[in-house]
């Protein structure tokens, strides 16, 4: 800065002793390089040497000599130089590395030569550079994607359709541009470990959706509980493989929820979950919420209805009177986890705009309705889990197990009352007489037990055994006389 | 030999009956209790029926028998003489373990005052007025389980029902195969099924069968099972049978009250005890076998 002032000096002395050196030295070197057809041989390649003067003077550079960059260079000889050096920016620019943070390679590299990603002209340019101010300057913030984007293709094709890239053309200030979210330490091109870059990530999402100065983001809401949620403990506690932001929503590309095509639309968001919770995800896509979702049931539930999104209980809410109307104890099912089956299966409206029963008419005929519902939960018949873990492969009602025994023959008190309900019904449903005779309803296996079947069996064994030999020897010793 | 009516009508068509609707209720028990997925003999819903229609009518049959017997006095043949019923089994029992190979008479004569020996009286005394009206009980408890008590010693009603029907099912499946075993220990092995048919009991005169069986005086020591089953194989096999079934039902006992099971353990109760224990009653056999040719060579040979 000390420098760039000081030769600004110099040149306000220059101009105002009426010289017009500064320019003529310019006008030296144009007469020859305003020619557009002025070219050069290096090292087998033609080089251009043309110098267009009106772009140049609307650059940053607009007022220094051709020599305070070409360095040494003698209008006489031709070429100028012996060794032409390429042009070292940091003779003037100082701390260029604490302004370019957000491309590591270049503040890993010296600035000069290399390829294109790690010196200066390949961002900013030759002659053609602007300040910052300009609105064609890539420093400027519209610019950026473009900018950057020249090498960074793909990436920039995504942020195009971004909801972040919408509004940067609606000049929201507020909206991040390449170099906004990239200033931090967020690539893997920074050798960090991977747990310091997600935290930087997730940084970076919350200081501006959580933490905004400008007012509390929309999403704010359900945010604020994200550091208790299970990614958020994950990432906390140096999981490397925790969820954070652009896990789901994405980076370049994210758009909002309600756009078809983004991550975290409700059709895709098994996707998005399957990327870590693969067994699971499968397991619901062929569960009848599963289907209904890829048919495009709007009520169907995705995996967020009942984990909730950023935070992990929130509870959709229902009015009481549902609860109480279908025999179900509110508190037991929030602590079952079963409140967010019962908040759409106990919407009567809802469930007849898909023809299903509601849990209070699917469940007619199970006696001691109330007392099933705090004692049995819901997927523990309509899922095809195998205890303890739970499935997320809710089966269609056809495929519902009424796995009565599995509680009724543990318990022998649980199973008398099982084995008297299903005579009486079948009864109800036979008549007296056939009802009795038929009922297939005996709790089977109630009298099977290793050691009652192995002693049976050995017992069997042993007189049958003991009775071929007797007869045997009664045959024997008949045979004699 | 002397022919007496010694089984009424309404005897004989309710002991035919009943056994046919044991051996059927046998069959569709077992088929039902060892079921697994797939069906045994029957299909389970089949077996269920089978069950349930046939303990109906042996029910019907029991009530007839119950009455029948009083009214006809026929009861009183099952009452043992109490004073002296341990000699008295133990004579009965000698002679099934012994005295029957040589084809001695049986030892309680069978007449019009004594139609069973003391080990048939108690055994079907059991049988019919103890086990069979447990069987019957619990079989209606389970056909009509809203009668069965709720609770029983804190379990449930149906439970106990069920594992006392079964136990109680084995027990007359081991008397059934027993009963019809020592059905044939007449003259003929037929004989006293055909007197189950006709009414009619052969009795034998005691010189009659000593004339008829020429038994050699020299080569009755051979017969002499008191003495063929005193040889070293015969007692090793015993003990080793004796043993082994004490052994499996320790083993069963505290397999019960074992909170973790161990299936080495079951492998080794279940399976490998059993087959010794079979392997030691064949020795017993095979021992009694070897006694009784080697005294016959000796005679020959003297």
């Amino acid at each position: 800065m000390k420098r760039i002032i000081e030769l600004n000096l110099i040149l306000i002395f220059i101009s105002l002793t009426g010289g017009n050196l500064y320019s003529q030295g310019n006008a030296i070197c144009l007469d020859c390089h305003s020619d557009y057809t002025l070219e050069m041989e290096k090292n087998g390649s033609t080089i251009s040497l043309f110098v267009n003067n009106s772009i140049f003077m609307q650059s940053a550079h607009k007022k220094l000599k051709c020599v305070d960059c070409h360095k040494g260079f003698n209008p006489d000889e031709i070429p100028h130089k012996e060794n032409i050096t390429p042009i070292n920016c940091k003779n003037c620019h100082q701390a260029p590395f604490e302004k370019h943070i957000f491309h590591p390679q270049l503040v890993m590299a010296n600035g000069i030569g290399g390829s294109p990603d790690v010196n200066c002209k390949g961002c900013h340019g030759t002659h053609e550079v602007k300040t910052s101010e300009s609105p064609s300057s890539p420093i400027n913030f519209l610019n950026s994607t473009n900018y950057c984007g020249k090498c960074h293709t793909n990436e920039k094709e995504a942020h195009l359709k971004s909801v972040h890239y919408v509004q940067l053309q609606k000049n929201n200030p507020n909206a991040p541009t390449c170099i906004y979210c990239h200033s931090n330490k967020l690539t893997p091109n920074w050798k960090l470990d991977m747990v310091i870059l997600k935290k930087n990530q997730e940084k970076l999402c919350l200081g501006c959706h959580l933490k905004s100065t400008i007012g509390q983001s929309q999403f704010a809401k359900s945010l604020i509980n994200y550091n208790s949620s299970v990614h958020g403990q994950a990432i906390t506690h140096g999981n490397s493989n925790a969820a954070i932001c652009t896990d789901c929503h994405g980076t370049h590309d994210l758009e909002k929820a309600s756009s078809p095509n983004s991550k975290i639309y409700r059709t895709n968001v098994p996707n998005i979950c399957s990327q870590c919770h693969l067994p699971i995800s499968q397991e619901y896509k062929v569960s009848i919420h599963g289907v209904a979702l890829t048919k495009g049931n709007p009520d169907a539930p995705t995996c967020t209805f009942c984990h909730g999104e950023h935070n992990i209980n929130p509870v959709v809410y229902a009015p009481r009177r549902m609860f109480s109307d279908n025999h179900i104890n509110f508190d037991v099912v929030m602590r079952t986890k079963m409140v967010y089956c019962v908040v759409c299966h106990a919407n009567e409206s809802m469930m007849k705009k898909y023809r299903i029963l509601t849990t209070n008419q699917a469940h007619n005929w199970l006696p001691e309705l109330s007392t099933h519902y705090e004692t049995v939960r819901c997927i523990d018949c309509h899922s095809s889990y195998k205890p303890p873990s739970l499935s997320h492969n809710i089966l269609p009602p056809s495929q519902t197990i009424k796995k009565c025994e599995e509680c009724h023959n543990k318990n022998s008190v649980l199973m008398s009352t099982l084995y008297k309900h299903e005579r009486a019904i079948s009864r109800q449903k036979y008549g007296f007489i056939n009802g009795t005779l038929l009922s297939d309803a005996y709790v089977v296996g109630s009298t099977r037990n290793v050691i009652l079947d192995s002693l049976s069996l050995i017992i069997f064994g042993v007189v049958i055994v003991v009775l071929l030999l007797h007869g045997f020897l009664r045959w024997y010793f008949y045979r004699g006389k | 030999m002397r022919r007496i009516y010694l089984y009424p009508l309404w005897l004989r068509i309710w002991h035919l009956l009943n056994a046919l609707l044991m051996l059927l209720l046998i069959l569709s028990g077992i088929s039902m209790h060892y079921s697994a997925t797939s069906s045994l003999l029957f299909p389970f819903k089949t077996g269920m029926l089978i069950h349930n229609i046939c303990g109906i009518l042996l029910t019907i049959n029991y009530i007839f028998y119950f009455i029948e017997n009083i009214i006809s006095g026929n009861i009183k043949y099952y009452i043992p003489i109490f004073k002296k019923l341990m000699s008295d089994l133990l004579i009965q029992t000698k002679y099934y373990l012994f005295d029957i190979f040589a084809r001695k008479p049986h030892p309680f004569e069978i007449n019009e005052k004594r139609k069973f020996n003391p080990l048939q009286q108690i055994t079907y005394l059991g049988v019919m007025y103890f086990l069979v009206p447990i069987i019957i009980l619990s079989g209606w408890a389970l056909l009509f389980p809203e009668l069965a008590p709720d609770e029983i010693l804190g379990m449930g009603g149906v439970w106990p029902m069920a594992i006392i029907h079964a136990i109680v099912g084995f027990l007359l499946t081991i008397f059934m195969i027993g009963h019809i075993y020592l059905g044939t220990t007449g003259e003929h092995p037929s004989e006293y099924f055909q007197a189950m048919i006709t009414g009619y009991h052969s009795v034998h005169n005691k010189e009659e069968e000593i004339i008829s069986s020429k038994i050699d005086e020299k080569t009755e020591q051979a017969y002499n099972f008191s003495h063929i089953f005193n040889n070293p194989v015969t007692i090793a096999g015993g003990i080793i049978s004796v043993l082994t079934f004490i052994l499996i039902i320790i083993l069963a006992i505290i397999d019960f009250f074992r909170e973790n099971p161990n299936p080495q353990m079951s492998t080794i109760n279940y399976i490998i005890l059993p087959i010794i224990l079979f392997m030691g009653i064949i020795l017993m056999a095979i021992g009694a076998i070897l006694k009784s040719r080697s005294i016959l060579k000796g005679n020959e040979e003297a």
